[in-house]
């Protein structure tokens, strides 16, 4: 700001005084001038020195010219916006094209690495081809040898770890010994540089991942060719000393111009491990193709690439790997446990042979599997040529009880789905009942906490302290944690927080005095724990004696484990609560001493809720076998089954005159019974999605329900649906205040909304919880909310406990007076 | 000039956590025309341009965190991204010609800008868009006699009593005016920086 001060007369006006600096920053800080500033504004015309003083404290000379330059550049015109950019800008603000709600889409493309390289050392990269486990694949070009190389740059968090760079020279180098046609080989290896990267042949054709994906499946011929050169590169691999420990199908490169199989990333795996996760189990290696023993967490030899090997000669055979699941425990445990399905079950063209090949190449034990790769190899190959060739059978044969499970539980699944007809909706039904993995070990997080260590062990197999790591969700989980590592700000109206469960919150009920609260933890891989908290302080008084009850003396299908809490309800008197949890067990305890007083046994399938009726005279529960049964809350006796659901209840209410009862399930229906006549009243019909939770209105005449993404409000005289209140995502538990006005529902999405029910409008929607929510009840004091949850999705798509397992309180915000309306 | 901190990950992480759709907004309005520029330099057409603009500013937000703070200022690193996407957009068109003709393909590739330069302008495209954004703001909330008093004297250079005839405002007002525009120009900078990190 150099002439700015010139073009002034240099008049100073005895008088007007100078200005103070607390009045410059008082003109700078208004928009407009105020009357009490025009004298400062009429000493502003004379007095240059004034002038520069109010220029410097409004911005310093740099300021002044970067602000000149920058607008005088944009304002010229040069860079008037084109109407595609504004089209572009508008098209990426627009909400519903971009959605970064689910981690689990998040497409990993682009670099690891800071900045893309035009040139790694020598080599001119022509494009990324890929992006491995370990980090970018690129096209580059050796100008020396005149050629095209892979150049495979190591992403730099995995190199984190302690000696995790020596590590990766010594395999890099082992690997690079190997020379046969069947395995990529290893040019050299840069690690000199602070981004240690490997110089490869470059193989230019596809993987048999790509290959599968394109052509669903391949001939047999190619399936024994592809695995006979696998088999014959594993064989020099292993003669070398190396295991491939990762072997799949992405990792299997077909030659275009030869046709020839190479074995791609070997070793590589290998190079990730230290010592450390070893000892602690952590497993390296794609889930779905590894062997048992890798699963396991056990040493390995070179038969653990056979039966990857196997892995994906079934895959080329059947389009899919033998063991899948929607999350990795899953696949773990099937590959430790089950046996595959057999290929004949999807197509009756491989000759026999070839199927006992594989077959025993995904033997369980090592040991019955094939010696050595080079074996596979020969075997294969004449298979290839047609000869006749028998195939011993492995000495022993071990099917597990759990295979022939699995075998009829899918041939379950498939009868449902076909009966039923129509797929997208049991997309997340299936995800939730097919859940065969939740490990059915003790919570990692009570362990952690140091808390299994009562008798729970006795019947508990001890925790799998296995963990799978894809590279790519590594990438993910990353992003994850530092998500979970964010404060999120804090609702206005949040009271406080219960902190204590070290796993997801199912249930929570409020005694009638509004003094003491009590939560129940199941699923997913809840801590399993019934807590009391005193509402006033949030302070945890005790915990249930958990140990008395059975652990599983019905079926708990193979979703949850045993010993995990669905539901709690408390009596009218405050004294006792009812819990309801895998395998059909119902407790009674006492809440002041967190005694057993009593259980229910009747039930065989995992109960979902329970509720106690106004009296407390009777108790309604609801089990996923689709049976509710009523019970003599003192002596225990059954005295009603509410029988006639297809599927699942999920969810039990009794009407407040304890007349009535309404019960909700996954067949998409809610029933209403009367309880007196032992019959049921109405059926009603919701929109293609299962009914999550139920709650009476004080009056008996209405109910809330959850069903899919909506609250809906049903008028219970007529069997209509009053209204329909969207929730972001699936919905979970409800509400509906002790004074009828209002609504309150959880959701997947982690918000807990309230609703006014009159008009249907929403008027709070509490955010803080990280998970999802699972119940949200109110306080019987009128004016709080309480609401619990956890678990979540994995990255993978699977599902975990998730981080945040607090009990949160509302206030409940100000209500406008209700409207009465003429009929 | 302004010295701009580099941007630190924690917007990343915002833009991630889709509750900040303001955030979000402002870092499209911020980058997208520095980035649809450099894409037209490289001789992409405007289609092209604005397509690999929206999937270079999605793929930042939504890929995995790949973003070093320790390694370079957050412009820096989007920078090469954006080299890279339209190397690759290239690339994927010299090998797939469109059928139109598209032998210029090639010369494109020659076509590239000298690399210091490019990364001259595509700072300088960055400074201009974060402070016509902040100019837009104040713009918005002083009246227009202060705005052209500020835009005459400071923008085109006109002197303080030219600008205060043509106004019918006094020299003191000019200055007021000006210095008060200023001042919240700054501010605003600061602002959409800080809202940036």
């Amino acid at each position: 700001m150099n002439n700015i001060a010139s073009h002034t007369r240099d008049v100073s006006s005895p008088g007007s005084a100078c200005l103070s600096d607390g009045q410059l920053n008082a003109l700078l800080d208004e928009l407009q001038v105020t009357p009490l500033q025009s004298a400062l504004v009429a000493h502003l015309d004379q007095c240059e020195s004034c002038r520069i003083r109010l220029e410097t404290s409004a911005a310093d000379q740099q300021q002044w010219s970067a602000v000149r330059h920058n607008l005088r550049c944009s304002g010229s015109g040069e860079n008037q916006e084109s109407a595609r950019l504004t089209a572009a800008i508008a098209a990426l603000c627009e909400p519903t094209e971009f959605d970064l709600t689910c981690a689990g889409n998040i497409p990993c493309q682009g670099e690891t690495l800071s900045l893309p390289p035009d040139q790694i050392g020598i080599y001119k990269i022509v494009g990324q081809v890929g992006r491995g486990g370990m980090g970018v694949v690129y096209k580059a070009f050796d100008p020396t040898l005149q050629r095209h190389v892979a150049i495979k740059r190591i992403a730099e968090f995995l190199l984190e770890q302690p000696g995790a760079l020596e590590r990766f020279r010594r395999e890099a180098r082992a690997v690079a010994a190997i020379q046969d046609p069947h395995v990529v080989s290893i040019h050299s290896i840069e690690d000199s540089g602070p981004h240690p990267f490997l110089v490869m042949e470059f193989v230019e054709g596809l993987s048999l991942a790509e290959w599968l994906r394109r052509s669903g499946r391949i001939g047999w011929q190619d399936v024994a060719r592809i695995g006979a050169e696998a088999a014959a590169g594993l064989a020099a691999a292993h003669a070398a000393g190396v295991i491939h420990r990762d072997i799949k199908p992405a990792n299997i490169l077909v030659d275009q111009a030869t046709g020839r199989v190479k074995i791609s990333d070997f070793g590589l795996a290998r190079m990730l491990d230290d010592g450390s996760h070893t000892q602690t189990g952590l497993v390296r290696g794609t889930p779905e193709y590894i062997a048992p023993e890798q699963a396991a967490g056990d040493p390995i030899d070179h038969r653990a690439d056979l039966f990857s090997l196997g892995s994906v000669l079934y895959a080329a055979c059947t389009g899919q790997p033998p063991f899948e699941a929607d999350n990795v425990m899953a696949v773990l445990r099937r590959t430790r446990e089950n046996r595959q399905r057999p290929i004949a079950e999807f197509r009756n063209d491989i000759p026999q042979p070839l199927v006992q090949v594989i077959d025993r190449l995904l033997s369980k034990n090592p040991d019955d599997r094939f010696a050595t790769a080079g074996e596979v190899a020969d075997v294969l190959l004449r298979i290839q040529r047609g000869e006749d060739v028998r195939i011993e059978k492995p000495s022993r044969v071990v099917v597990s009880h759990s295979s022939l499970r699995f075998i009829l539980k899918i041939a379950a699944l498939v009868a449902l789905a076909v009966g039923i007809g129509v797929g997208g909706i049991y997309a997340r039904a299936a995800l939730l009942q097919d859940d065969d993995g939740q490990p059915q070990s003790a919570p990692q997080a009570a362990a952690d906490a140091g808390k299994a260590s009562d008798s729970d062990n006795a019947a508990i197999p001890a925790p799998t302290r296995v963990q799978i790591v894809k590279p790519d969700d590594l990438l993910r989980e990353r992003i994850r944690a530092e998500k979970d590592e964010l404060e999120l700000p804090r609702h206005p109206l949040l009271v406080r927080e219960f902190i204590g469960h070290t796993g997801p919150v199912n249930s929570i009920a409020i005694t009638p005095d509004a003094k003491q609260l009590i939560s129940a933890s199941g699923w997913p891989t809840g801590d399993r724990s019934v807590r009391v908290w005193e509402l006033a302080s949030g302070k945890e008084l005790h915990q249930f004696d958990t140990a008395a009850m059975p652990k599983n003396h019905g079926d708990s299908g193979e979703r949850e484990a045993p010993g995990e809490f669905f539901t709690v309800a408390v009596t009218p008197d405050g004294q006792q609560a009812v819990t309801g949890a895998t395998g059909g067990a119902v407790c009674v305890w006492s809440i002041a001493s967190g005694e057993l007083i009593r259980q229910f046994e009747k039930h065989t399938a995992t109960v979902y809720d329970s509720a106690i009726s106004a009296k407390g005279d009777v108790v309604l529960t609801g089990d996923r076998s689709g049976m509710s049964r009523l019970w003599n809350l003192s002596t225990g006796a059954e005295l009603m089954q509410l029988s006639g659901h297809k599927s699942w209840i999920r969810c039990v209410a009794i009407s407040p005159d304890g007349k009535r009862a309404l019960t909700g399930s996954y067949d998409k229906t809610m029933r209403l019974w009367d309880l007196e006549r032992s019959e049921m009243i109405r059926e009603f019909k919701t929109q293609q999605n299962w009914i999550w939770d139920i709650a009476f209105a004080p009056s008996g005449n209405v109910a809330a329900c959850v069903s899919g993404r909506t609250v809906q409000l049903w008028d219970l005289e007529s069997g209509e649906l009053i209204r329909s209140l969207a929730v972001g995502d699936s919905g979970t538990g409800v509400d509906i205040s002790a004074d009828g006005r209002l609504v309150i529902a959880g959701s997947y999405d982690g918000k807990v909304r309230l609703w006014d029910i009159d008009s249907g409008e929403l008027l709070e929607t509490y955010t803080g919880h990280r998970d999802w929510v699972w119940s949200v009840k109110f306080s019987p004091d009128g004016e709080h909310a309480l609401s619990a949850g956890g678990g979540r999705y994995t990255a993978t798509g699977g599902m975990e406990p998730g981080v945040d397992f607090a009990i949160r309180q509302w206030k409940l915000p100000a209500v406008p007076p209700r409207v009465a309306k003429p009929k | 000039m302004l010295q701009a901190p580099p941007t630190r990950p924690t917007l990343l992480i915002r833009l991630r956590g889709a509750r900040d759709e303001e955030a979000w907004r402002q870092f499209v309005e911020l980058y997208a025309p520095a980035v649809f520029r450099m894409c037209r330099r490289r001789g992409l057409q405007e289609a092209d341009a604005a397509d690999v603009t929206q999937e270079v500013l999605r793929s930042v937000a939504a890929g995995p965190l790949q973003y070093d703070p320790q390694r370079g200022s957050f412009r820096s690193w989007l920078y090469g991204i954006v080299r890279n996407k339209v190397h690759d957009f290239l690339q994927h068109r010299s090998r797939h010609p469109s059928g139109t003709g598209d032998s210029g393909m090639l010369e494109l590739f020659q076509n590239v800008p000298d690399a210091k330069d490019e990364a001259q302008r595509w700072e300088q495209e960055y400074q201009q868009r974060l402070f016509s954004m902040a100019a837009e703001k104040v713009r918005a909330v002083v009246d227009d006699s202060t705005w052209q008093a500020f835009w005459q004297t400071a923008i085109d250079g006109r002197t303080a009593r030219e600008v205060a005839q043509a106004l019918g405002m006094s020299e003191g007002a000019v200055y007021v005016a000006k210095s008060r525009v200023v001042a919240r120009i700054k501010r605003q900078v600061n602002q959409i920086e800080g809202n940036q990190q």
